[in-house]
């Protein structure tokens, strides 16, 4: 990067709290720049440890979206407490409970993404990135893909995203946001144990997914966020107890229709994502993988990335 | 990809995914079925095209399991509106 940049761990967290407050905070992830506007300490406390190796900017002329995260302003903010998020003012959600603020400024950063930027083509999937070339990970809640994606970010896989594939349209590249990870329930345990090193936000109970925290994305992914790759491979993962890694081709055809039924836009971009996803999945290789150990996942899309996918020229 | 006045088709040698530019419906079809699409393009009969495409891909089957298994996938065109019964003969 040309541009010098502050990171938001150089700033203290009283420094960040103000500029919180002020409305004044803008956060870049990825291509994209977030600006936040928050009273609320835990936010605050979250933002600086999961984001602490992100640029930041204060003020910015532009900013992709202008989101805030408060407490209602009526008896909610004192009695069976509350919290409300807004983007441009105006409130998508119903309010969740008080402690929920830090993860429900994740999942509203999340729908911001998802129901606006259309000059991608937005997949419900993780994805990484090795040598250049990138594996699309689509998968429904439940299926083990944020594990697996935890997992492979911290053995050699760069991090684009865990929860939102960004596909242009035109390059067919995929574009990282290098956000947080977001575990739930016995996953949260798994990856403490697998990278103990690992960095987490606060953990938040009783959500409408069960108990729910964040992994502060590795360093390497946040310097290279701006770095997009070629996706090579999707593969859908499973979780299964007890299950044997199994790594099986799936038809090219089915695998449209599974992708498409994970984007949150296709419909909407029409022809231009019709087009787009089929040059995506004729340029990838397409898989189903099964697990229950995330060492042998690990074996296997090591194994995996050795492979020059059929399309690769 | 092949673009026509309302079908665009990505075809790959395990099936094909085509996209519906009146309805914005996307639909996944079998080799023989989207033959028969390009027939019913073409103002061919589709039940013949689709028993033909069949018939080279199983050898090995009889006539009326070939003839069965083509008019299930003429019933599947009709079914997601690919296909006007009129186009089917």
């Amino acid at each position: 990067m040309s541009r010098p940049f502050r990171r938001v761990a150089d700033l203290s967290l009283a420094e960040l709290r103000q500029h919180l407050r002020a409305g004044s905070f803008a956060l870049q992830t990825g291509s994209l720049t977030s600006r936040i506007r928050s009273g609320l300490p835990d936010v605050a406390r979250s933002i600086h440890v999961l984001y602490g190796n992100h640029a930041f900017e204060i003020a910015p002329d532009f900013s992709d979206f202008h989101v805030e995260v408060r407490q209602p302003r009526n008896l909610r903010r004192w009695i069976r407490r509350q919290v409300e998020f807004l983007i441009d003012g105006e409130r998508p959600f119903e309010p969740l409970p008080r402690d929920q603020a830090p993860a429900f400024l994740e999942w509203g950063l999340n729908w911001c993404i998802a129901a606006s930027c259309h000059q991608w083509i937005t997949i419900h999937a993780a994805c990484l990135e090795r040598d250049g070339l990138a594996i699309v990970l689509p998968a429904p809640p439940g299926s083990g893909k944020s594990t697996l994606c935890a997992a492979l970010s911290h053995r050699g896989w760069r991090l684009l995203s865990d929860e939102l594939a960004l596909l242009d349209p035109k390059t067919l590249l995929a574009h990282a946001l290098a956000r947080p990870i977001n575990l739930k329930n016995a996953s949260i345990e798994l990856i403490r144990a697998f990278e103990p090193d690992s960095v987490w936000g606060p953990e938040t109970y009783d959500t409408a997914k069960g108990r729910v925290t964040h992994l502060r994305p590795p360093l390497d992914s946040v310097n290279r966020m701006l770095q997009p790759a070629r996706p090579a491979w999707i593969v859908f993962p499973r979780y299964e107890a007890g299950a044997p890694p199994l790594l099986t081709p799936r038809s090219k055809a089915q695998t449209f229709i599974h992708f498409t039924q994970n984007s949150f836009n296709y419909g909407p971009l029409g022809r231009s994502g019709f087009d787009t996803c089929a040059r995506l999945i004729s340029q990838c290789d397409c898989y189903d993988f099964s697990y229950s150990k995330l060492d042998d996942a690990v074996e296997v899309f090591d194994w995996l990335s050795g492979q020059l996918p059929a399309g690769t020229v | 990809m092949k673009a026509n006045q309302r079908f665009l088709v990505q075809r790959w040698s395990d099936g094909c995914a085509v996209f519906d530019q009146e309805t914005g419906d996307t639909h996944t079809l079998d080799l023989p079925s989207y033959e028969g699409l390009v027939a019913m393009q073409r103002g061919l009969p589709v039940e013949e095209t689709v028993y033909a495409a069949l018939c080279s891909l199983h050898p090995e089957m009889s006539a009326d399991e070939l003839a069965r298994l083509a008019q299930d996938c003429c019933s599947r065109l009709e079914q997601s509106g690919l296909l006007e019964n009129e186009s089917r003969n």
